[in-house]
C-alpha cells in the first residue's frame, strides 16, 4: 500500500474528478531515508517539515508534505460538499478545483515581478528557498501555501490543511456565488460573544479546560486580535490569511503553546451553532394577527383609505416584480428553467415542487424567487406612496405606526383568502409574465 | 461540559442572510467603509436619491451620518457575531444623540455587509435604561436590531425629521432619564387610522386567527400495536397513536419513523398509556409506569437531554388496554445533519412578542409539527388567548381507542 507521503491526491482530467497519482521519487526518497512503510504521524510531519524548510534546495522532501496534505484538502472539500449539497447547487469538482491543483510538479513557475520587464514566468525548482521568494498570495499549488504556513509546533497538518481550506479565496468566492460564506475559525473566534463561547463550550466543548478558563481565553483573544489583524493588514495589504502564531499565543491569557484550545472552541461554537442559522424561516410573514389587535380597531369606516392601500400595493408591486422579472428574463434563453419557476410560482406552487419540476434544488428556487425581501420592498414603496395623501399622513410623526403598516402591507400581498386562491404578490407576478 | 465529538455536524459554513449586500471593492478596508459603501449601494440599486453626509463619516468611526436629515451611528460587527457594541460617546452629548442605530454586519473576507436593523434613540434608550454605569460603550444582542436596512429606509424616508427625538443618556445610572415622558409623548396614537384601515381592508384575510383551525386538523399518527403474547384469536388489533412526534410508516420496514428537527420534541399521545420508554442502543435512558388507578396522560416535555443531530433512539408505548409484551415501536431520529434545530434558540428568537409566536406556530404547522407543538407547549411562551385555545384543542384531542 502506498505511503500517504507519496500518493497524491490530485484531478484526474480524464474522469472529471480526483484520482491519486503514485510519486515514485518520494517513494525512493522515504526508502532511502529510512521512512518507508511508515504511516502518517506528526512527527513524521515534522521531520519531512523540518527537513524542507533546513535543506531549503531539496526538493523530495517537500513534495513528499505536498502528497500528505493533499489528502485532508480533498477530505475537508468533500465533508463541505456532502453537507451543504442538498440545499446549495454545488459542484464538487469545481470545489476540488480551488484547492486540489497540485500535479506533482517538479518546477515551480514563478510569475515575472513588476519591476521585471520582460513579463516572462521563470521556472525554477519546487523547494522551500524558491517558494520563499514568492509573494504569498502567488503560492501556488495550494497545497505548497498549506506547508509553508504551517508551523508544526503549533497545530497538526490535517487541522491545519482544513483551517486553510477555509480560507482560501478561490474557494471563498466559489461559496459565496452559491449564497454561502467560509469563515476562518480566527473570524468565528472574534465574533463570538462571550455568552456564546460560554454556552457553546457548556453545551458542546470538549477537553480539559473549565468554562471559565476558556471565557477568560477567549476574551483575551478578542482583545489582542483586534491589533494583530490590523497590524497583519497594514503589513501585508491583505485582509486574508491571518492566523495566530507564536507571540499571539503567548500574549494570550493564559498564555499558549499551540492552537489546540482555540481549534476546540471553534469546533464547540460551529456545533453550538448547527440549527441556529435555520431559525431565519421564522422572519417569514405569516398572514396572522391576535384578536386583540383587531378588537381596538373601528372596522366602520374608511372606505377611501382602503381604496388608496389596495391601489398603492398593486402599484409599487407591479413596479418592483416588473423590474425584477425584466432583469431576470435575460437570463431565460441560457437557462429556461428560470422562466419556468417563476411560472409555477405564478400558479401557486411552492418552493419544493418548483425546485423539483425544475429539476433543482430548493436553494435555487428561493435565490431566484425572493418572495420575503420583495413582498417587503414593495410594503415599503406602498407605504411611502401612502404617506402622500392626507390621510395617511399621520404616519410622519409615528415610527411604530410605520413598521406595523409596512408589515400588514407585506402579509396581505403573500397572504390567500382561502386554499386554492392566490395571493396578490403572485397575482402581479402572473400579470407581469403575461405582459 | 460533555465530552462528545459532534465534528461531523458541525457549522462549516454560513448562509448569506437574504438581503445583504454583495460588494465588488476587494480593497482593503474598514468595517466602517464597507458598512458607508453598502449603504450606498443600496441607494443606487433603490434609485434613492437621499442627501447622506458628511464625507468625513465615511471614515471617522465614532462620527454620526446624516441620512435624509435623520442622524444615525453606524454599529459593525463580524457577520457571524451574536452581540454589538456600541460607544457612548455621541450618547451623552445633551440634545446630539443619535435618532437612529443602524447595526451591520461585515465579512471583510468576502465583502459581504448585512444590515441587522434599526433601533430608534427612544428604543435603545428603553434597552439600556439599567445597564449604564458611566461607560463608555455598551453592547447589545444583534437581534436586538429589526427590520433590515428597509426600516431605516422607510423611517428616513417617511418620517419628519423632528419625530425621533434626540434626547441624551444621563451619565448616572440611578439619575431619572425623560424616558417616562418622552414615553407618553411617542406613543403611536396616530397609527389608529392606519391600523383600522388596514385592519379593514385586510381583515377578512388576513387576521382570521387560523391557529386553533389548524391545531384541529393535524392527523395523529397510528401504528399497530405488536402482540408477542396474545393469542391468534385476539380482537381487532390495537392500535397506537401520537400527535408528536409524527411518524410514517414504509411498508419496507417493520418500525415507523419520526423524523424530528427539533432537538426537545413533546410527546404526546391522546390515548392514555401504561408505559413508555426512551432508548438508544438497546440501552433504556428513560421510561415512565403507569398504573390502573392513574394511567400515562398528558403531554411529556423530552425528559433527556437535546437530541443531537445524526442521532437515533427507539421510542416505545404501550397504550392502556394492553399487557405487558404487547407495545408499539417508533425510531425516533434526525432527518439530516444539518437541519436539527435547538428549542432553546428558537425560543429566544421569538422573545416575548406575541404575535410573533403565534406566526411561528402556525408556519411551522404547515413545516414541522413536531416543532409547532413544541413551540406551542414550550414554558416560554408569553400569555395569550389564542395560544391558550389552541393548546385546549391539542390536550383535548380524541385517541384512535376512541374510533
Amino acid at each position: 500500500m502506498p505511503s500517504p507521503y507519496s500518493e497524491l491526491c490530485c484531478i484526474d482530467s480524464f474522469k472529471k474528478g480526483v484520482g491519486k497519482k503514485f510519486i515514485e521519487s518520494c517513494e525512493t526518497f522515504l526508502k532511502e531515508k529510512n521512512f518507508e512503510g511508515k504511516s502518517e504521524s506528526k512527527e513524521l510531519d515534522k521531520e519531512l517539515w523540518l527537513k524542507s524548510k533546513n535543506e531549503k534546495d531539496s526538493i523530495e522532501s517537500l513534495l513528499c508534505l505536498r502528497c500528505r496534505v493533499s489528502k485532508p484538502i480533498q477530505e475537508k472539500v468533500n465533508t463541505l460538499f456532502f453537507k451543504y449539497r442538498s440545499k446549495y447547487e454545488l459542484d464538487l469538482l469545481s470545489m476540488m478545483v480551488c484547492v486540489l491543483d497540485d500535479s506533482g510538479e517538479l518546477f515551480l513557475r514563478i510569475p515575472p515581478s513588476q519591476k521585471d520587464k520582460t513579463l516572462q514566468y521563470t521556472t525554477k525548482p519546487f523547494s522551500w528557498e524558491n517558494i520563499s521568494t514568492m509573494p504569498r498570495n502567488e503560492i501556488r499549488p495550494f497545497g505548497a501555501e498549506v506547508i509553508f504556513t504551517f508551523n508544526p509546533s503549533l497545530s497538526k497538518i490535517d487541522t491545519w490543511a482544513s483551517h486553510q481550506v477555509k480560507s482560501n479565496a478561490e474557494l471563498k468566492a466559489y461559496f459565496r456565488s452559491y449564497g454561502l460564506l467560509l469563515i476562518s475559525p480566527w473570524a468565528l473566534l472574534a465574533d463570538s460573544s462571550s455568552f456564546r463561547v460560554k454556552e457553546a463550550w457548556l453545551r458542546c466543548g470538549s477537553g480539559n479546560l473549565s468554562t471559565n478558563e476558556i471565557e477568560a481565553l477567549h476574551r483575551s483573544y478578542k482583545i489582542n486580535y483586534k491589533e494583530a489583524k490590523r497590524e497583519y493588514k497594514n503589513k501585508t495589504g491583505k485582509i486574508l490569511g491571518w492566523a495566530p502564531d507564536s507571540e499571539f499565543l503567548c500574549s494570550l491569557t493564559p498564555p499558549q503553546k499551540d492552537l489546540k484550545n482555540l481549534e476546540l472552541i471553534d469546533t464547540a461554537i460551529r456545533n453550538y451553532l448547527v440549527g441556529k442559522n435555520t431559525s431565519d424561516a421564522f422572519i417569514e410573514i405569516e398572514p396572522v394577527l391576535d384578536r386583540d389587535f383587531i378588537a381596538e380597531n373601528d372596522r366602520d369606516s374608511k372606505e377611501k383609505q382602503l381604496e388608496l392601500i389596495y391601489d398603492s400595493l398593486r402599484r409599487y408591486g407591479q413596479l418592483i416584480l416588473e423590474d425584477t422579472i425584466d432583469k431576470d428574463r435575460s437570463k431565460w434563453d441560457k437557462d429556461p428553467s428560470r422562466k419556468i419557476a417563476w411560472e409555477l410560482y405564478g400558479k401557486g406552487l411552492g418552493q419544493r415542487e418548483i425546485a423539483s419540476r425544475c429539476n433543482h434544488k430548493q436553494g435555487w428556487v428561493s435565490k431566484l424567487i425572493q418572495e420575503k425581501s420583495l413582498a417587503e420592498n414593495i410594503a415599503q414603496e406602498a407605504t411611502v406612496g401612502l404617506v402622500s395623501f392626507k390621510e395617511f399622513q399621520c404616519l410622519r410623526k409615528d415610527p411604530e405606526a410605520i413598521d406595523r403598516t409596512t408589515e400588514l402591507l407585506a402579509s396581505y400581498l403573500i397572504s390567500i383568502k382561502s386554499e386554492g386562491d392566490l395571493s396578490l404578490f403572485r397575482q402581479i407576478i402572473n400579470e407581469v409574465l403575461n405582459k | 461540559m460533555t465530552n462528545n465529538n459532534q465534528g461531523n455536524s458541525a457549522m462549516e459554513a454560513f448562509p448569506i442572510p437574504e438581503g445583504s449586500v454583495l460588494l465588488q471593492a476587494n480593497k482593503l478596508s474598514s468595517f466602517r467603509e464597507f458598512s458607508i459603501n453598502a449603504l450606498k449601494q443600496i441607494l443606487r440599486e433603490r434609485n434613492l436619491t437621499l442627501p447622506l453626509g458628511p464625507e468625513s463619516g465615511v471614515k471617522e468611526s465614532k462620527c454620526l451620518i446624516n441620512l435624509n436629515r435623520f442622524s444615525i451611528q453606524v454599529l459593525t460587527t463580524g457577520i457571524t457575531s451574536d452581540e454589538i457594541s456600541i460607544p457612548l460617546d455621541n450618547w451623552y452629548k445633551p440634545g446630539g444623540a443619535p435618532q437612529i442605530l443602524l447595526a451591520a454586519k461585515i465579512d471583510e473576507e468576502n465583502s459581504v455587509v448585512y444590515f441587522s436593523g434599526v433601533l430608534t434613540g427612544p428604543e435603545f434608550k428603553k434597552l439600556v435604561k439599567h445597564r449604564l454605569k458611566n461607560q463608555k460603550e455598551i453592547s447589545l444582542p444583534i437581534t436586538e436590531f429589526k427590520g433590515g436596512i428597509d426600516r431605516l429606509l422607510g423611517f428616513v424616508r417617511i418620517l419628519e425629521s423632528t419625530a425621533i427625538p434626540r434626547d441624551s443618556l444621563d451619565r448616572e445610572t440611578s439619575s431619572p432619564w425623560p424616558w417616562d415622558g418622552f414615553s407618553k409623548r411617542f406613543k403611536p396614537a396616530f397609527a389608529i387610522p392606519v391600523f383600522t384601515a388596514a385592519a379593514f381592508i385586510l381583515g377578512p384575510s388576513i387576521f382570521r386567527p387560523r391557529l386553533v383551525g389548524n391545531i384541529a386538523s393535524i392527523s395523529l399518527s397510528q401504528v399497530e400495536v405488536q402482540t408477542y403474547t396474545r393469542g391468534i384469536a385476539s380482537a381487532s388489533p390495537v392500535q397506537a397513536c401520537l400527535l408528536t412526534p409524527s411518524f410514517s410508516i414504509d411498508d419496507s420496514r417493520s418500525i415507523p419513523i419520526a423524523e424530528t428537527s427539533i432537538d426537545q420534541p413533546i410527546i404526546f399521545s391522546p390515548d392514555p398509556l401504561n408505559e413508555i420508554t426512551i432508548s438508544k442502543n438497546g440501552k433504556i435512558l428513560w421510561s415512565q409506569n403507569g398504573t390502573l388507578d392513574k394511567r400515562i396522560e398528558g403531554l411529556i416535555s423530552w425528559p433527556i437531554k437535546p437530541i443531537q443531530a445524526g442521532e437515533q433512539y427507539l421510542l416505545t408505548i404501550r397504550p392502556k388496554g394492553t399487557s405487558m409484551g404487547e407495545s408499539a415501536n417508533i425510531i425516533l431520529k434526525t432527518p439530516s445533519e444539518e437541519s436539527i434545530q435547538k428549542l432553546e434558540d428558537l425560543v429566544m428568537d421569538l422573545g416575548d412578542n406575541k404575535s410573533k409566536w403565534i406566526k411561528a406556530i402556525n408556519q411551522q404547522l404547515k413545516k414541522d409539527i413536531n416543532i409547532a407543538l413544541a413551540l406551542l407547549f414550550s414554558e416560554k411562551a408569553p400569555q395569550s388567548k389564542i395560544l391558550n385555545q389552541a393548546r385546549e384543542k391539542v390536550l383535548d384531542r380524541d385517541g384512535c381507542s376512541s374510533n
